[in-house]
């Protein structure tokens, strides 16, 4: 049997829980100006300990022969201080090259600063080692390279994707390797940071992609596809033109015309007219349409104006933008096409209009 | 003495440039956006102009662009500071006008004398 809950009960309840719930909400709010605060307590601190130190770390960086004094004083800035100054110093080496480069560098070096950076990548905090990451990779240096292609490994996310930026910007052939097996472990890393590395590195990243193109799993080959193009190295279009005329997977072949289209590799050029035909599936034939306009292959013209008016409104669409980047024939094309009558003629009227709005955004002012 | 206008929205760049053109005997002026620079290089008509190119409220290309428009400020020779990934907007500058560029990561030293180079050109 239920036993009734008297109303009064119920009230003295309500009353508790609202005035349980009040508390909560001020402590909440408390703690979040207290917060608010202090952070912007802190700020204005590390400002100030940067402002007093920050003049000397910009004559040491634009100054003609480095100045010892200035070193000295740098040297001498007390721990608390350097704390604050030491993210705006390694900022610094983003910014200058030569002897101002150098000199920062020497700099961090004395205040040893790079050697707890290689310390701290074997430290228990991700912060630390993501930190120390990211200073290795500003600085360079020896075993610099060998300490952040151990962090690819790292059990942290955030502190590999650090170390893959820290190696995109050393672009030292010798983490290109691996890079590339960043792609193929399980779990991977982050796509599109090892690509941008992998393009920072160049020509040297190639052999180890090349050893890649035969991996079983799909995924691979494609990204293996995608990042030959964005390396850009012409010796290995014949390699995705293979890719691109027998690989089993569509999403392999279509990264491969892609590459292609972005090589610019004349060689590649039918291979991609082929990848347009109509047996081909959807997906594969917009990025070959696109690809041939980014070839800029005046026997693709013809090609590029017959899919203007294939019934399939994006091949149709992208074959005229293609046509619009090639110039003079194909914009020429684009004009007889638009002449006429029919969804050909209003693609063709519309890649116009667009390219001719394109180029006057260029000259004239926003 | 050879006045040359600076323009950089990133404090640590502009402040290193300015630090490197008064050690080198050059009044400078400073701005920190492209519209301040644009009316400081009118006010001031300084010798020679050195933007970066991405800057808020105008860009260098922008300004580089106004200064060649009006023919008081037309003969200012510009200098244009890009990052490395923004080197087709060189194409852009050149097209206004602009005398020569540096790309970031920069030289100090560089700067100083592709500054010294161009004012001998403007000058011939």
């Amino acid at each position: 049997m239920i036993s009734p809950v008297s109303p009064s009960v119920d009230r003295d309840l309500l009353i508790v829980a609202a005035v349980c719930l009040a508390v909560v909400l001020v402590a909440l709010a408390l703690a979040v100006l207290v917060g608010r605060w202090w952070l912007r307590v802190t700020d204005a601190r590390r400002a100030r300990l940067v402002a007093s130190a920050r003049p000397w770390l910009v004559q040491l960086v634009a100054g003609d022969d480095e100045d010892p004094v200035v070193v000295e004083r740098l040297v001498a800035v007390d721990p608390r201080t350097w704390r604050a100054l030491e993210p705006v110093t390694v900022a610094m080496l983003g910014k200058v090259r030569g002897e101002a480069r150098t000199a920062v560098v020497g700099l961090l070096e004395r205040r040893g600063s790079v050697e707890r950076a290689m310390r701290g990548v074997h430290r228990r905090s991700a912060v630390v080692r993501a930190r120390s990451a990211h200073l290795l990779g500003a600085v360079g240096g020896p075993g610099t390279t060998a300490q952040l292609v151990r962090l690819l490994g790292d059990r942290d996310l955030e502190v590999r994707a650090v170390a893959v930026r820290a190696l995109g910007r050393l672009a030292d052939p010798m983490s290109a390797t691996a890079l590339v097996h960043g792609l193929l472990r399980t779990p991977p890393l982050p796509h599109h940071l090892v690509m941008a590395a992998l393009r920072q590195i160049g020509p040297a990243a190639v052999p180890p992609l090349l050893a890649a193109v035969d991996r079983a799993d799909d995924l691979v080959r494609a990204q293996v596809a995608e990042a030959l193009g964005l390396v850009g190295a012409v010796a290995t279009a014949p390699v995705l033109v293979v890719m691109l005329r027998i690989d089993h997977s569509t999403e392999v072949r279509l990264r491969a015309a892609r590459a292609l289209g972005r090589i610019g590799a004349p060689v590649s050029v039918d291979d991609v007219i082929a990848a347009t035909s109509a047996r081909e599936p959807l997906a594969l034939r917009v990025t070959a349409a696109e690809a041939l306009g980014a070839l800029g292959a005046r026997r693709a013209v013809p090609v590029l104006a017959d899919l203007v008016g294939d019934p399939v409104h994006w091949v149709a669409h992208t074959a005229a933008a293609s046509l619009a980047a090639i110039r003079p024939d194909g914009v020429a094309a684009l004009t007889r096409l638009a002449g006429r009558s029919g969804s050909a003629a209003r693609h063709a009227q519309e890649a116009l209009v667009a390219a001719n709005a394109k180029r006057l955004l260029a000259t004239v002012r926003p | 003495m050879t006045t040359v206008l600076v323009a950089d929205d990133d404090a640590d760049v502009r402040d290193v440039v300015v630090f490197k053109l008064e050690q080198s005997g050059y009044d400078v002026l400073v701005a920190e956006d492209g519209a301040t620079a644009l009316a400081m290089a009118r006010d001031a008509m300084p010798d020679i102009a050195v933007l970066d190119v991405m800057m808020p409220r105008m860009t260098g290309l922008d300004v580089c662009r106004e200064l060649r428009a009006a023919e008081a400020t037309a003969a200012i020779p510009v200098i244009l500071l890009t990052a490395r990934a923004q080197e087709s907007d060189v194409e852009g500058g050149f097209d206004w006008g602009a005398d020569d560029y540096l790309t970031k990561p920069f030289s100090p030293r560089e700067l100083v004398s592709r500054v010294r180079a161009v004012l001998a050109r403007s000058r011939r």
